[in-house]
């Protein structure tokens, strides 16, 4: 398995509190990262730094061997990124918005988009400002998939959500990883959700990463479950 | 047909290649009958393709499917005494950790036995009392 991302000595601060300290962590492509940490310790500040949306204060991010610069794009076109509350203008129809986001990225592909909005049930007349949190969520996949991301970054997308509205997104990621082998990074909370999907489970504790190894290794190491496994590691460490 | 529980700290391949395992040997899953697409059944079960295509290579290694390019997963020929033994390995196993136990409270082997034959005896009492509600 090749390489796909890489980060290195990456640190942020917001005012006094550190969030991130020294962060190194490699992903290799077509492999699912879950990234568990509590709420506050850095997960999104992650998310957005591999987004562009805020730059580190040190640190580099390397993507295919090459170093991203804060406030490039081109490489965001093989990223997508599902937000735990997704960003949209309230007041385009969803149609409007999948056009809009159809323009930047190269590889969108208008047929699956359509698809994708038929089995959520989303009617692509209907105004996003309109839509419950479920159905943004199912909108913010759609445009994040239409993209054919090679890095999907998923940031607390379900949490809030109902069981069956979770199980459904989760399958709709199965789905993808089992049509395209997507890279994943699915930072959560909700570590049940994880245990069905990890490969690969990174802890984010203190700004630092204090485990970063393959699940089914940890499991048989702890002979535990997730649940029981994160609450050990975060309260020991 | 297949079921998983993901909390369990079984690895979710063993579980499914348990499961698997268990539909040939009670005959609900007979040879040459097809499996589920590795596809099909993550997003049915909801767990990682990776996860189910490593339960198939294994069963596969194992001599209990075949997998044709193309045309998906068989139970393949002769993995009915395959999966019986299998099963019975694994209740074996089980067994043996319950003896193991049993031994750490300085019980014999007349004692274990009597306690065995005693938990079949309430289950079969329990399945013969459930045919009369």
């Amino acid at each position: 398995m090749s390489e796909l991302l890489r980060i290195q000595g990456l640190s942020k601060s917001f005012g006094r509190k550190r969030v991130l300290e020294d962060l190194d962590l490699a992903v290799e492509s077509g492999r699912v990262y879950g990234l568990l940490g509590c709420n506050g310790e850095g997960k999104t500040t992650l998310a957005r730094i591999l987004m562009g949306i805020i730059p580190a204060d040190g640190g580099d991010v390397l993507y295919k061997g090459r170093r991203i610069a804060f406030g490039e794009s081109a490489y965001k076109r093989e990223f997508g990124y599902v937000p735990e509350d997704p960003f949209f203008y309230e007041d385009m129809t969803v149609r409007g918005l999948l056009d809009f986001n159809a323009r930047f990225y190269p590889r969108w592909d208008r047929k699956r988009a359509a698809a994708d909005l038929e089995r959520f049930a989303l009617d692509p007349k209907s105004r996003v400002g309109t839509l419950s949190r479920g159905m943004k969520l199912k909108l913010g996949l759609v445009v994040a998939l239409a993209a054919a991301p090679e890095f999907l970054i998923l940031d607390d997308p379900t949490s809030g959500l109902d069981v069956p509205t979770r199980q459904g997104f989760l399958r709709d990621i199965i789905r993808e990883l089992a049509a395209s082998g997507t890279t994943i990074l699915f930072a959560t909370h909700l570590v049940h959700e994880l245990e069905r999907i990890v490969e690969r489970l990174l802890v984010l504790h203190g700004g630092r990463l204090i485990l970063d190894e393959d699940f089914e290794k940890v499991k048989a190491q702890h002979q535990a479950s997730l649940e029981d496994i994160f609450v050990n590691l975060v309260t020991k460490a | 047909m297949i079921r998983v529980d993901a909390s369990s700290f079984i690895p979710i391949y063993e579980q499914i290649k348990k499961e698997i395992v268990r539909l040939v040997a009670t005959g609900q899953l007979k040879v040459h009958d097809p499996l589920p697409s590795i596809r099909d059944l993550a997003a049915e079960i909801i767990v990682n393709p990776n996860t189910v295509a490593r339960a198939y290579r294994e069963l596969e290694q194992d001599g209990l499917l075949s997998t044709q390019k193309g045309r998906g997963s068989f139970i393949a020929d002769g993995a009915a005494p395959e999966a019986s033994s299998k099963l019975k390995a694994y209740l074996g196993r089980i067994m043996d950790e319950a003896i193991a136990e049993a031994k750490t409270f300085d019980l014999g082997g007349d004692a274990i036995l009597g306690l065995f034959e005693d938990r079949l005896r309430r289950s079969a009492d329990r399945r013969r009392g459930g045919r009369h509600e």
